[in-house]
């Protein structure tokens, strides 16, 4: 069990006494381990079958063909139509469907009727569907899913590289500071849109390909941080009280630096994120994001902009958007509230 | 053999105007359970000497000169940087003067005490290593000690981190203790008895001590010998008593004259050395403190030996009360 030091145990406390931060927090933790399961929520299988006696559970798992509940065709069963037939017969069959029985990529067709299709609660269409006839509230959920695991794999990698650089950087000094500084300077000047522009056009990139390029351009900002926050902490005594001692280099930085570093990192982690969701949005509605039909907020920004006579679906990903974004930016202003040292300082 | 042999040694920074030497021709020799103070006012490079003997110089700036230092008669300056940490801890240890800033603050200081084992002796089992530090902290008259191991920096009292500073400096028993002001940051009261605690534990595992100070009473109540440091050169190092009763160098002079006495009648002015140090890089010629001396005179412009005991020209005893 890790032992908080009362610091970071004050600091939590205060977290937790700004109310709207800590239920941002709580409700974005929750929103982010539903991502996990959504396909329990928002899925086009059914939750159970129960056929002739025998159980079957095929949200997850491999394709179960229409054959196996006697129907004629081979290829995966259509729950929501199996669910009528059982329906019809009577016979003691049912299936338990989702409480929003789309895919995200499924196209529904209505007859007489084009999509956009409007909210309709008989059909389980709560937001509608798009232009192409798939359900908004099934696009809308593994959009945000889409959305916000790639903002945390962005965050991660690039902290990851920010954390190491901008240690050895703030640590070493002398040279490798300088050149490693220079060589940020000229490369925080390369332009982005430019670049993701000429790859999109050459390859269609795929999750990890759009990571890796927002990595390649987004390590800057961290490293720059933590090479501040290093270099404070080293010219402080306990850094040479431990040289004195006879630590390595490796032991300063992983046992006293990181430690103390921590408060900048954390600080930092929400406006990450929601620059990270923001980011993708806005290449997916620029058309140089994720690939369709990948579902994704700013595909739907864009369908919803240019039909705004279909209300329901500019209406649905905006406010899906500015909840998301200010939910994140009420933790991020209750971390830096709750870790700002001018409210909390141990110096003497 | 002398545990700690610093032989000519300067240290130079460097700065936009070249290189500056800030400790010129230090000599000092230390022998097993001898105690040396080394007293001087702020910037005269007292804690920089600490600093380059435990080979932490600031870097890159901070850069040797010249000259040797030697520790249990091997030099510290041509060995390799792993063998100088090995040395340090083990066979060298440092108390720092504001024990607050040299605990890390998110750490208990149970477990920054245990670092210097874990450092040093890898393979000693945790249980080996909490016994040790227990009995250090009783060592070093903290009450209750397991209790205190899981104690933040923060809320242990400044005596007691600098008790906690002084056990850790002495968990492996080195030969060499570099006291770095160590009771200037502490009340009155509590600098006596962690004075007494560094006395009594070094003179009971015969530890050689380095106690840097600019407090002359400090150094009265400690050292067996002192070496008075002006402008980065010794001026006057020798026995604590014969010091202290008829300093020989005319700066040496100035600092016991400063110091208010309570046999003065009240309201006497305090004797005050006249100038101000100059600025590292801009000492005279010679003598470095000719300037401010009394007693100078076109001689001083030459650089004076150090001979028995005093680095001038026309040492006289003055007899001091």
């Amino acid at each position: 069990m890790i032992r908080l030091d009362p610091i970071t145990r004050d600091r939590l406390t205060r977290f937790q006494g700004i109310r709207r931060g800590w239920w941002s927090a709580l409700i974005l933790m929750a929103l982010i381990a539903f991502t996990l399961v959504a396909e329990l929520f928002v899925n086009s299988r059914a939750l159970i079958v129960h056929y002739d006696g025998e159980w079957y559970f095929p949200t997850y798992g491999a394709v179960i063909p229409g054959t196996t509940f006697g129907e004629e065709y081979a290829y995966e069963t259509n729950y929501k139509l199996l669910q009528k037939r059982f329906a019809d017969e009577g016979s003691g069959n049912w299936v338990l469907m989702p409480p929003v029985p789309f895919d995200p990529y499924e196209i529904n067709s209505y007859a007489g009727e084009f999509p956009p299709h409007a909210p309709n609660f008989d059909r389980g269409h709560y937001l509608g569907t798009d232009i192409a006839g798939r359900d908004v509230t099934a696009r809308l959920v593994y959009g945000f899913r889409i959305a916000i695991w790639f903002s945390i794999a962005l965050l991660a990698s690039t902290y990851v590289i920010g954390i190491i650089l901008g240690c050895l950087m703030g640590y070493r000094g002398g040279w490798f500071d300088l050149i490693v500084q220079r060589l940020i300077e000229v490369w925080s000047n390369v332009p982005f849109l430019y670049i993701i522009m000429i790859v999109a056009s050459i390859v269609t990139p795929d999750f990890g390909m759009l990571v890796f390029l927002m990595v390649i351009f987004g390590w800057m900002g961290m490293t720059w941080y933590m090479r501040t926050a290093t270099y404070k902490e080293v010219s402080r005594d306990y850094v040479m009280a431990a040289k004195a001692l006879g630590a390595s280099d490796w032991r300063i930085i992983t046992t006293h630096i990181l430690p103390n570093t921590v408060s900048v990192i954390v600080t930092f982690i929400p406006f990450s994120v929601a620059g990270g969701i923001t980011a993708l949005t806005a290449l997916d509605y620029l058309g140089f994001g994720l690939p369709p039909p990948t579902p994704s907020w700013g595909e739907l920004l864009k369908q919803g902009t240019d039909r705004l006579d279909a209300a329901w679906i500019v209406t649905s990903v905006v406010t899906g958007l500015v909840l998301v974004l200010v939910m994140v930016t009420f933790v991020g202003e209750a971390i830096r509230e709750a870790f700002d040292p001018r409210r909390l300082t141990r110096y003497e | 053999m002398s545990v700690l042999d610093v032989s000519e040694l300067s240290v130079g920074f460097a700065s936009e105007q070249g290189i500056l030497e800030v400790i010129s021709d230090l000599s000092l020799s230390i022998a097993p359970g001898e105690t040396l103070g080394l007293v001087g006012e702020s910037g005269c490079g007292k804690s920089l000497t600490a600093t380059a003997i435990m080979g932490l110089l600031p870097k890159p700036h901070g850069q040797i000169l010249g000259g040797d230092i030697r520790l249990l008669g091997e030099s510290l300056l041509t060995s390799t940087e792993a063998e100088r940490r090995q040395h340090r801890g083990q066979d060298m240890a440092m108390v720092f003067q504001e024990p607050m800033t040299a605990l890390n603050p998110v750490q208990p200081v149970g477990r920054q005490l245990a670092e210097i084992y874990q450092i040093h002796r890898p393979n000693w089992s945790t249980s080996q290593i909490q016994s040790r530090i227990v009995s250090n902290l009783k060592a070093v008259g903290i009450q209750d000690p397991e209790s205190r191991l899981s104690a933040y920096p923060h809320e242990l009292s400044g005596g007691m981190r600098q008790r906690i500073m002084i056990a850790m400096a002495l968990s492996l028993e080195p030969k060499l203790l570099i006291c770095d002001e160590p009771t200037t940051a502490l009340d009155v009261t509590i600098q006596a008895q962690v004075l007494d605690l560094i006395r009594n534990l070094t003179r009971e595992h015969g530890t050689a001590v380095l106690f840097i100070t600019h407090d002359l009473g400090v150094i009265a109540e400690l050292a067996d010998r002192v070496c008075v440091m002006y402008g980065g050169q010794r001026c006057e190092e020798r026995d604590v008593e014969a010091l202290f009763r008829a300093p020989l160098h005319p700066y040496t002079q100035g600092l016991l004259d400063s110091i208010p006495r309570l046999d003065h009648s009240p309201r006497t002015r305090l004797q005050t050395i006249d100038g101000q140090v100059p600025q590292a890089g801009q000492f005279p010629a010679g003598c470095r403190f000719r300037q401010r001396c009394t007693r100078a005179s076109a001689e001083c412009e030459a650089t004076p030996p150090f001979v028995d005991g005093v680095a001038c020209f026309h040492p006289r005893e003055t007899h001091h009360a």
